[in-house]
């Protein structure tokens, strides 16, 4: 199962990661065919050299005509080969630039779109790993492996195909080079796979070893261990040196000198050759220079062949990741029901858990009337953000329903909701941009909207202290506005959407006075026009609430108004804040 | 070259070892310049010799020579030099991690590990990479270059020589041009990608309200945007690179040109022979690596002299605690007296007039808000810190700078309030400042610190490892092995910093009730957010703004109607709220 699993992901990578080359097939073929051209006319240059030497300066024949000929080619081709070379590398970047470019804003757009359900589980470090450095990897794969393999692979068989014009005996005896090319890499990658594994096991540990002798070092030096930490690290150092040595002393072996040796021991062979089939017959000394020319530019391509095979796997390993990503379910598409008129709620055996059988929420059954103010306290774990997320659709309820104006959630489209709910979050965050911008949000707002949301907000009086408005630049290098202003620019992004249905979430009890005085102007000004969810930690923001239910363990266990509430001689309600009131005298008394 | 120079000590410590493998760097080149030599000489008897074959045999097997030759210099070279700079790199990294070792909390402070991580990984690298293939790009390429010259002009002709070189000057100019543009493309390249990630980070943890606010296009866009921009710059590097090849490939045929026109004319007037001007083409593509690799020197160099920089700028850091006090500790009564710090760089002092005395046996509780110096107070106590006056904290009759520091350390037990596990052994943790102690003694450290039970359920018991490759264990088990580390290392001051902030109430009575027994030979000194555990304390000082607010007794603070005492009423309403189930549901009115 598994097997069948990690295969499939396998061919999809390949078709993922490949599919890029036909998808602009003339890109792909210009690519190609500046690549024929460019190697035809890089190997003819020895062969004209040989011309020249054979036909022209060994006999002794100076006719200019011809002469200038050659020069004329030879000047030709030379410069056709470099600039065709030059471009035909461009254009396998730009394929690899615009399959990476295209790769990243698929996974991006997908990733965006999965249910919320799959971020519960998902590690943020990896999955922006995922789009950034996994998608880099088919950059490689085209530009390092591909191109790189593909231009070698055309030069060798172009200076073979020469060589084999000139005398095939002779590049018989080259071709020799190719078997021993490989034979030694692979040697290579036998002996030194184990060595170079352990290299890179030890420098993690030691990596690893010395993050945390840094976050222990109170510890170690509390406990007096230095000196038994230091000896400790320093096995580890002198293990590592030690396989780094081991390791360079495989690849000093295999790799570049015994490459090396091989091309020596084909260039005696040749000569050898060519004394040979002098003896036989007339071989002419203008084969032997081009010959020696070709061999000089004949082992780098196959040394560079088999040191990119690896690349090819890692961009494999990491296009089967990215594909696996993109295979996740997205959300589903949502409901017809195109607008929320009313902003009525209506909860009915509600029950939800984020693993199906630790319920954390229900079953509650509740409603609530459009236009009015609820509040919802209660500890952490209470099922107060549960009770949120669930109107946010990021969580579908496993059991009961709940109803928007006596409709299912589910009926209404993705739109309905985006812009029938609006959310005022925890955390008031601005992006780098105009007051407008922070507003618009990218929604395409009309400005009338845009300037009755600010004014409902309150942001008349800060609007017109700045002489340019809306358009006044925030962010880093823009004006800072004070932790209130920023709330009621949150607010009005909120507003600037006309929902029916306001959530607001406040993070702590600890807000400063004057962010609450700008929370409470704005519950005033909009009571009994929106539908309002407050998620409440300080007390005194939902003073005036139609309704506040105190949550415990999912379910509801006080409800009623502020004066209802503390008449309960042991509510909860009254309890909680009788404490914050202590948590004032507290604070009070550190000052 | 000041990398070199300050290097040296290396250089001069290992220097049979680099003269060897320069000698055999020298070797590879003096012999790479032998093969063209051979093969010009046997072309030419093949083309004038009648002998034929048997005439170039000779020269055949020198050749085959030259190259058994060279392949074992050259695998000598690179044991020798990429080894040495092996062994440069481990030795920094011993000095290093020492130096880490002898570092105080003001040097942890002002240092992010991340950056100290850089420095003990990235920069030795970097100084070892100039200390293996900067030296032999340097001397290797200048070898090669010098070499290879020698021969053109001397051995085979100098006119010939002369008018081949011409394009290579343009060669090194095209190169140096190129990699300082690839150098500067290269950094908005990092820059974009890093850009690309913050981007990304950002929308992956703002994903819900991304999603609650409908803001999936604008995002695509922004997204789009800077993907194309990082595409944008890493295809201008592409652009750069791309142009190595042709630049090589230009000037070797120009060159190669020159050589035949002239050389062929040469020939013509018989002061050349064809073999030596096959030799010479040789030796014209040897050229190409000293051109790449004076400007890889320079490349290597310039990351290894600031990697170098950065190193050493720790390695001479000075400690942040000197270990100049030659007393050792007998009497451990401390006396605190107008007790005043300020962090380096904050204007507010951390604690100001603080003064207080506690003798052998005594429980010294401290309460007050976030915030209010309580954690800089222990760390001074056991001198992570230096204070002036120094006789501002005395340990008996002498000031804490008069003691070694490791027996003054010895004095302390210390469990911090998020307290730090190794990857090694649960035994091995709670045995950290005792790796002598028997397993019994573990085990009885254990049940006091109320772990024991746990511990038997892992499992591997006490041999299971801490952390990826073991257990992972909850925020209230770390703490409590940290208490029974602290309780087996027997010191005689025990300081728990907020230790028990994760563990639930009853666990916390259960285990200060046994520490009861351990604390009537030991004096302790107990910061806690929860007031219940300082009850019993000789003396409890409230600190708020780095300063003494309330001091005395349970009994005395209670009656104080200070910020003990109303924390103390908040802690008691907030228990009650807890330990109770919820009775009723009032239904709407």
């Amino acid at each position: 199962m598994r097997d069948a699993a990690s295969k499939s992901s396998q061919s999809g990578a390949f078709s993922l990661l490949f599919g890029y080359l036909s998808r602009d097939r003339r890109l792909l073929a210009r690519a190609l065919l500046l690549l024929l051209l460019a190697t035809a006319a890089d190997v003819s240059g020895p062969l004209l050299a040989k011309h020249f030497i054979d036909g022209y300066l060994l006999p002794g024949d100076w006719a200019w005509q011809p002469l200038l000929l050659l020069l004329a080619a030879y000047l030709v081709t030379q410069l056709a080969s470099a600039w065709l070379r030059y471009r035909q590398t461009l254009s396998f970047t730009d394929i690899a630039l615009g399959a990476v470019l295209d790769i990243r804003r698929r996974v991006f757009h997908h990733v965006l779109r999965l249910p919320i359900r799959w971020f519960d589980h998902a590690a943020t470090g990896q999955l922006v790993s995922r789009i950034t450095n996994d998608t880099e990897a088919v950059k490689d794969l085209y530009v390092q492996f591909l191109s790189t393999v593909l231009t070698n692979a055309v030069l060798l068989l172009g200076i073979l195909a020469a060589m084999a014009l000139l005398d095939l005996r002779l590049m018989l005896i080259a071709l020799l080079l190719i078997p021993g090319v490989i034979g030694v890499i692979f040697l290579y990658q036998r002996l030194s796979g184990a060595a170079v594994a352990e290299t890179r096991q030890q420098r993690s540990e030691i990596n690893s070893r010395i993050s945390e002798s840094i976050a222990g070092m109170a510890v170690i030096q509390a406990g007096n261990q230095q000196a038994r930490f230091s000896a400790e690290f320093e096995q580890l150092n002198q293990r590592y040196y030690t396989a780094r040595v081991r390791t360079i002393k495989i690849s000093g072996l295999l790799l570049r000198p015994a490459i090396d040796l091989l091309s020596v021991v084909v260039l005696a062979a040749i000569i050898a050759g060519f004394g040979l089939a002098q003896t036989q017959g007339a071989v002419e000394i203008g084969v032997l220079y081009a010959f020696l020319n070709y061999l000089g530019r004949f082992t780098e391509p196959l040394a560079e062949i088999t040191q990119r095979f690896n690349l090819y796997q890692q961009a494999m390993v990491a296009g089967a990741r990215i594909e696996a990503l993109l295979q996740e379910a997205g959300e589903s598409t949502g409901g017809t029901l195109p607008t929320l008129t009313q902003g009525a709620i209506a909860l009915r055996a509600l029950q939800f858990g984020y693993q199906p059988d630790k319920p954390v929420l229900g079953p509650l059954t509740l409603e609530i009337p459009a236009g009015s103010f609820q509040a919802i306290v209660g500890h952490t774990g209470s099922g107060k953000s549960t009770l949120l997320n669930l109107l946010l659709n990021f969580y579908q309820p496993q059991r009961g329903e709940l109803l928007l104006d006596g409709e299912p959630l589910s009926a209404y489209s993705r739109e309905a909701l985006r812009s029938g709910i609006g959310l005022i979050p925890q955390e008031p965050f601005i992006i780098a941009g105009t007051l407008r911008d922070n507003i618009d949000m990218g929604r395409g707002l009309s400005a009338q909207r845009i300037a009755d949301a600010a004014h409902q907000a309150g942001l008349d009086a800060l609007l017109e202290r700045l002489p340019q408005g809306l358009e006044t630049q925030l962010g880093e290098r823009g004006t800072r506005l004070s932790s209130g202003q920023r709330q009621q620019l949150v607010i009005a992004r909120a507003l600037a959407g006309s929902p029916r249905i306001l959530l607001l979430d406040e993070a702590t009890a600890n807000i400063d006075s004057e962010t609450e005085a700008v929370i409470q102007r704005a519950l005033r000004a909009l009571h009994g026009n929106i539908t309002l969810i407050v998620v409440a930690h300080r007390l005194s923001t939902i003073r005036e609430a139609d309704r506040i239910l105190v949550l415990s363990q999912g379910e509801v266990i006080e409800q009623g108004n502020h004066r209802q509430l503390m008449a309960l001689p042991r509510g909860q309600y009254r309890r909680l804040y009788l404490l914050q009131q202590q948590a004032q005298r507290v604070e009070m008394a550190s000052h | 070259m000041t990398l070199f120079f300050r290097l040296g000590w290396f250089f001069r410590a290992h220097r049979a070892t680099y003269l060897a493998a320069l000698a055999m760097l020298a070797g590879v080149a003096a012999l790479n310049m032998a093969i063209p030599w051979l093969v010009a000489r046997a072309v030419d008897r093949l083309v004038t010799a009648t002998s034929g074959l048997a005439s170039v045999y000779p020269l055949l097997l020198l050749l085959l020579g030259a190259g058994v030759a060279i392949y074992l210099l050259r695998y000598g070279w690179r044991k020798t030099l990429y080894g040495t700079s092996y062994r440069l790199g481990h030795h920094l990294r011993r000095r290093f991690y020492q130096r880490l070792c002898t570092q105080g909390q003001a040097f942890y402070a002002t240092h992010n590990t991340g950056d100290l991580m850089a420095r003990a990984t990235n920069d030795i690298d970097a100084i070892e990479m100039a200390a293996g293939e900067g030296i032999l790009s340097g001397f290797d390429g200048l070898m090669t270059f010098v070499l290879v010259l020698l021969m053109m002009f001397v051995a085979i002709d100098w006119r010939l020589a002369l008018v081949a070189l011409i394009p290579f000057p343009i060669m090194g100019w095209q190169f140096y041009r190129i990699s300082s543009a690839i150098h500067h493309q290269f950094q908005k390249a990092l820059e974009a990608f890093s850009a690309l990630n913050d981007r990304t980070q950002e929308a992956m943890t703002g994903i819900r309200l991304v999603r609650a606010m409908g803001l999936e296009q604008q995002q695509d866009e922004a997204f789009g945007r800077i993907s194309s921009e990082a595409a944008d710059t890493n295809y201008q590097v592409a652009r750069s690179e791309a142009k190595y090849e042709p630049v090589v490939f230009l000037c070797m045929s120009a060159s190669l040109l020159l050589t035949l026109g002239y050389g062929a004319w040469l020939i013509h007037a018989r002061e050349l022979s064809v073999g030596q001007l096959t030799g010479f083409t040789l030796y014209l593509s040897q050229l190409i690596w000293p051109m790449f690799a004076f400007g890889w020197l320079l490349n290597i160099v310039e990351r290894g002299s600031a990697a170098l920089k950065r190193v050493d700028a720790l390695l001479d850091t000075p400690d942040t605690v000197h270990d100049s006090g030659t007393a050792t500790p007998a009497d451990t009564r401390l006396t605190v007296d107008q007790l005043a710090f300020r962090y380096a760089d904050d204007q507010a002092p951390a604690l100001q007039g603080v003064s207080f005395q506690l003798a052998p046996g005594q429980l010294l509780g401290i309460a007050g808000p976030t915030g209010g110096g309580k954690t800089t107070l222990l760390q001074l106590l056991m001198r992570y810190w230096e204070i002036a006056p120094a006789a501002a904290i005395r340990l008996g009759e002498k000031a804490l700078a008069d003691y070694r520091l490791p027996l003054l350390r010895q004095c302390f037990a210390y469990v911090p309030q998020d307290p730090f596990l190794f990857s090694l052994s649960i035994a091995d943790n709670i045995a950290l400042g005792r790796p002598d102690a028997s397993p019994e003694q573990i085990r009885e450290a254990a049940r006091l610190a109320d772990i024991d039970g746990d511990i038997a359920r892992f499992p591997r018991g006490y041999d299971t490892p801490v952390g990826e490759r073991g257990v992972t264990l909850s925020g209230g088990q770390r703490q409590r092995i940290a208490i029974a580390r602290a309780l087996l290392t027997a010191a005689p001051i025990l300081i728990l910093d907020d230790a028990l902030s994760a563990v639930d109430l009853a666990t916390e009575q259960r285990i200060l009730n046994q520490l009861r027994q351990v604390l009537q030979q030991r004096t302790a000194i107990i910061v806690s957010h929860r007031l219940s555990s300082l009850r019993d304390a000789d003396l409890t000082l409230v600190l708020a703004h780095g300063e003494v607010l309330e001091r005395g007794r349970h009994s005395q603070l209670l009656a104080l109607d200070g910020w003990y005492a109303r924390m103390w009423t908040y802690q008691q309403l907030e228990e009650e709220l807890e330990q109770e189930q919820p009775a009723e549901v009032v239904n709407d009115a």
